[in-house]
């Protein structure tokens, strides 16, 4: 089975090292940026098999940053974390094509087994 | 009649700083406690290599600790600061040491400057604490519309700089762009608004940003004799009632 290519973006430094590091230790080949900014330029260097992307962060926030990513990688897999637990942000959110859209906080369990689905193109959970 | 509109008009304000407040704490708060919640699962995750004598994981512990430590005590600072925010909802005061009011609002307006991309700078001297005779809770509330009102028109620099100046007759706070103000559609209104707060707040609007030098706040000092009760929420000073500034 190959690695799983996990970008984790979130404005929260310290939280996007920490998930980055458990992710790592779990085997998965996990980058952390800390804006949307960012993680739309790391998305053009290098490939990701799913992208995990606050909702909120100064500058473009998530809901931006899945509409651009899915203008330039349609089949690039997102999934959207919030805090707020918006449902209009819900709605907006898949209907811009993410695949699933979860509340802060979520067990790092319970996300792999979510990135894996993305991955292989299930039904959310 | 129409003062009665203001006063409601006044009081649908105060609600609604108060309500923002304390959702932009709360998602702080939840932000510290993501995080803490974060590395204790890595405590978890590392824990069994350091009981096995990795000196990596025995030396990540010890980090691990120091980090969780942090955010506890973001969280403590937070919930410290909320409580004497909603204790400042009391009304006038004699005795209020204008550079903790200063200080809170600019704690709460941080989260407001950081998701616009701005930078606050505070200018509070340290030194003999100034009591002001005034509204607490409607200065903090003047400060964040002023802080509101700059975000709005801010150019290229994105930095914003509060200052506290003594005068002969009281404290000036000044909240000011590094950049030529750009008069937009919502300053009108949020000019007003300024105007009636900080009147309310028992103090004087001095400058607007249209003149160009930003927003000057004039609070007068107390002019009469304090008793304990006077003085903000009946606390000694030195006893933690102000807050950092990020």
């Amino acid at each position: 089975m190959a690695t799983l290519r996990v970008l984790f973006v979130d404005d929260e430094e310290e939280l996007v090292s920490t998930v980055v590091e458990r992710l790592e230790l779990r085997g998965i080949a996990a980058t952390g940026v800390v804006s949307g900014e960012e993680a739309l330029t790391r998305i053009e260097e290098q490939p990701f098999d799913v992208v995990v992307l606050d909702v909120r962060m100064p500058g473009l926030g998530g809901l931006e940053v899945i509409k651009r990513i899915k203008q330039s990688h349609p089949d690039l897999q997102v999934l959207l974390l919030s805090g707020h637990g918006a449902k209009e942000d819900a709605t907006t959110g898949l209907r811009l094509g993410a695949f699933d859209y979860l509340q802060k906080p979520v067990d790092l369990e319970d996300l792999i087994a979510i990135l894996h689905r993305a991955v292989a193109g299930g039904k959310r959970g | 009649m129409a003062e009665t509109l203001s006063e409601n008009h006044i009081c649908e304000q105060e609600v609604l700083y108060f309500s923002r407040v304390l959702s932009g704490q709360c998602h702080e708060m939840a932000n510290a406690l993501n995080i803490a919640r974060e590395l204790c699962g890595l405590h978890e995750d590392i824990f069994p290599r350091a009981r096995e004598g990795h000196a990596d994981a025995v030396e990540k512990l010890g980090s691990l600790a120091h980090r969780m430590q942090t955010q506890i005590d973001r969280c403590h600072a937070i919930v410290r600061t909320l409580g004497h925010f909603a204790h400042s909802a009391d009304g006038t005061r004699l005795g209020c040491d204008v550079r903790e009011i200063v200080e809170r609002a600019l704690f709460f307006a941080a989260r407001q400057v950081r998701l616009r991309q701005a930078e606050l700078q505070a200018v509070v001297p340290a030194g003999d604490v100034q009591l002001v005779e005034c509204n607490p809770f409607l200065l903090q509330q003047a400060i964040h519309a002023g802080t509101e009102l700059l975000l709005e028109g801010i150019g290229q620099s994105r930095r914003i700089t509060v200052g506290l100046t003594p005068e002969t007759a009281g404290a000036v706070v000044t909240l000011a762009s590094a950049d030529p103000f750009v008069c937009n559609d919502a300053a009108p209104a949020l000019l007003a608004e300024i105007t009636a707060t900080v009147q309310a707040a028992g103090g004087e609007l001095r400058e607007t940003p249209e003149s160009g030098g930003g927003l000057k706040f004039f609070i007068p000092y107390c002019r009469r004799g304090l008793t304990s009760a006077d003085s903000e929420l009946g606390i000694p000073k030195g006893t933690g009632g102000g807050c950092d500034v990020s």
